[in-house]
């Protein structure tokens, strides 16, 4: 994966370069809007990070001016402006995620790799295998290893969302924002709730587990067999 | 209901008031020009009548009292109608009928001539009666039926453009008030869209240059001021998030930095409060602003209609596990397709800060539920330990916290406390006894 920042901070743009060598993603770093827009229909850009406040051309307006060209590669905006609100107005204008600053690195590559991996895997596929799962997306049942699991539309979805992103960490504001469509982090931890239950039925009665927790940012669907 | 909502509207009580004078005035006129028509023909009456007695009384000079009752007798056997028109009696001064067609005396006394009105059968006469030379008695009568007549043609008419007038008028008061009231309705709705959030809205005052179009004129300028301030506020609070972040943002990556490059447990510790103690922070901005935008009226846009039903039963799904977790018996009773205008996303949040509060205050054990009904209503009930009376209203309001040591900034009810009021509605806390009870409701209508 390869990915182009527009950032005009230098300190955060070396924090995200750091986070992102660490984890093998290559990256190429511009200060403006009009720099990035030259650059973003470069075929080696697989991801590009989108700060929205830069000086000159903002970057929202940057997006737009990219959608417009033509340019539908995943965008993820980068904000100091933390509100709802923002982030409604970013989705709206074209961007694909959302994430305002501060964030955890860990959270920022996790988003990268979920945008990737959305465009990388276009075929939309009835059944979703992983290991024993078996996820008809059409009939809307789960199996593991042949047994009928009994889960709610929810839990359905959250499983969908997990083996969609097979690997990989998915942090709650991911799960929140795909999963119960929620724009804003509930005071309460609703969602490590929602996710409990899940690898309970998930896992009740098997050997092995297969839902991971993340210390400290989410979950992971571990990919060994 | 209608009937108080139309006597509500000024339009219509100008109009109702200004047929009421007209009637008036016009029943005024039809009574002064009765009164008027009516002296004048009575007096031509008493006129003929007294040129008729001069000339009886003539033929008495000449002929005596016999060419008199001859005369009478004359003109009594003229008048062939059903009923006459002229009347006489004579009599002699014993009161003996000598000739006339009045057969019930007059009350007349003195030597003096008396004029006067009776009614005699079915008719109303006017008469005069004369004391003659000899001690006779002249009465001389005219039927006042013609004159009633045209008495009644007087009314009549009068009713007639009267009525039409009434009409008239009340087609006249129809046309302005339904336009004044279109034009006030206009102004109301414009007021309201802007209050909902639409703040592009103004009334276009129309070509009139009256009073209306003035108050509406100073109603565009006033919501283009409130406009430029919500623009201002909301710039000014986007430039205080965007300068207050960014060094906090600096700061982290160099915690984050400085974590890289640490191996001593101790120090990573508090590296990691410190952090920490940074998304505390900037997630107190981003509540304090949230709740600032929504007061500033940027919620709900234009709005959508959307079922706010839905919505509440996925939230109940969603949390039904945390208020299991919490110990609680969690419950919901939603009505079916509870239709509302305004922003899902705001009503979400409003439900979800609800649950929230009930998960994290409500002790185990205890029961919560959800209940949403056709207005909107929505109820989150416990039967915990309560509010407070002295306490309800302010848990309401910022930084208050009743439990102490919560997490949190004491700003989630704050923040449904504004979204209701975006969407027309009140939030109020009240004793469910045993328990609290938190009402969602429409705002009662002045």
């Amino acid at each position: 994966m390869h990915v182009l920042l527009i950032e005009d901070d230098d300190q955060i743009a070396a924090a995200i370069a750091v986070a992102l060598a660490r984890e093998d993603i290559g990256i190429e770093r511009v200060g403006t809007a009009e720099a990035g827009l030259h650059r973003a229909g470069g075929t080696d850009i697989d991801v590009i990070i989108m700060d929205w406040m830069l000086p000159g051309l903002s970057g929202i307006d940057a997006v737009e001016r990219l959608r417009d060209a033509g340019i539908e590669k995943p965008v993820l905006m980068l904000s100091a402006l933390g509100r709802a609100e923002h982030r409604v107005e970013g989705l709206d204008r074209g961007a694909d995620d959302y994430l305002a600053k501060p964030f955890e690195p860990v959270e920022l590559v996790a988003r990268l790799r979920a945008l990737y991996r959305r465009t990388s895997v276009q075929a939309r596929q009835p059944v979703l295998i992983h290991g024993d799962i078996e996820l008809n997306v059409r009939a809307r049942t789960a199996h593991r290893a042949g047994r009928h699991l009994g889960l709610s539309p929810k839990e359905f979805e959250l499983l969908k969302y997990l083996m969609e992103n097979v690997g990989e960490i998915v942090t709650r504001e991911m799960l929140l924002r795909h999963v119960w469509g929620l724009n804003f982090d509930p005071q309460t931890n609703v969602i490590d709730v929602n996710v409990v239950r899940l690898r309970r039925k998930l896992e009740d009665g098997f050997d092995s587990g297969c839902l991971a927790t993340v210390r400290g940012c989410g979950y992971r669907l571990a990919t060994s067999e | 209901m209608l009937r108080r909502d139309l006597w509500s509207s000024i339009a219509v009580r100008q109009a109702l008031l200004s047929i009421v004078v007209m009637l008036a005035a016009v029943t005024a006129l039809a009574v002064a020009t009765v009164a008027t028509v009516d002296g004048s023909l009575r007096a031509d009456l008493l006129h003929t009548i007294d040129t008729d007695i001069a000339g009886l009384t003539d033929s008495m000079v000449k002929g005596g009292a016999s060419e008199l009752a001859a005369r009478i007798t004359d003109r009594t056997d003229f008048t062939g109608a059903r009923q006459p028109a002229a009347y006489y009696r004579l009599t002699t001064s014993a009161g003996v009928r000598l000739a006339g067609n009045l057969a019930v005396p007059v009350a007349v006394d003195g030597a003096h001539s008396l004029a006067g009105e009776v009614v005699v059968a079915d008719d109303t006469l006017l008469f005069r009666s004369t004391r003659l030379r000899g001690g006779y008695t002249l009465i001389v009568g005219r039927s006042m039926s013609p004159v009633a007549a045209i008495r009644r043609r007087v009314w009549t008419s009068f009713a007639g453009v009267g009525a039409a007038a009434v009409a008239l008028a009340l087609l006249a008061s129809t046309v302005t008030a339904s336009r004044l009231a279109r034009r006030v309705a206009h102004l109301d709705r414009v007021l309201a869209q802007f209050a909902h959030g639409d703040h592009a809205a103004r009334s276009a005052a129309a070509l009139e240059r009256d009073e209306l179009a003035r108050l509406a004129g100073h109603v565009d300028a006033h919501l283009d001021w409130t406009a430029r301030l919500i623009a201002v506020q909301r710039a000014i609070s986007d430039n205080i998030a965007h300068e207050l972040r960014t060094p906090l943002v600096h700061l982290d990556t160099r915690l984050l930095a400085a974590i890289d490059h640490n191996s001593d447990p101790v120090v990573a510790r508090e590296l990691d409060g410190a952090r920490a103690d940074i998304r505390s922070i900037v997630s107190l901005f981003d509540a304090l602003l949230d709740l600032a935008f929504a007061e500033a009226g940027g919620i709900i846009g234009t709005g959508t209609i959307f079922d706010m039903s839905e919505i509440a039963a996925d939230l109940a799904e969603l949390y039904q596990a945390s208020a299991e977790e919490a110990g609680l018996d969690f419950s919901t009773r939603i009505a079916p397709a509870v239709m509302m205008r305004g922003e899902p996303t705001a009503m979400t949040r409003l439900i979800a800060n609800l649950l929230d509060n009930a998960v994290k205050y409500v002790p185990p054990g205890e029961r919560v539920r959800l209940t949403v009904a056709q207005g909107p209503r929505i109820l989150v009930e416990d039967s915990g330990p309560g509010i407070a009376a002295a306490d309800r209203d302010r848990v309401f309001m910022r930084f208050q916290r009743l439990a102490p040591g919560g997490q949190g900034h004491g700003l989630g009810l704050a923040l449904v406390k504004v979204i209701a009021a975006q969407h027309g509605l009140v939030a109020r806390a009240e004793d469910a006894a045993p328990g609290a009870r938190f009402v969602i409701e429409p705002a009662a209508r002045l």
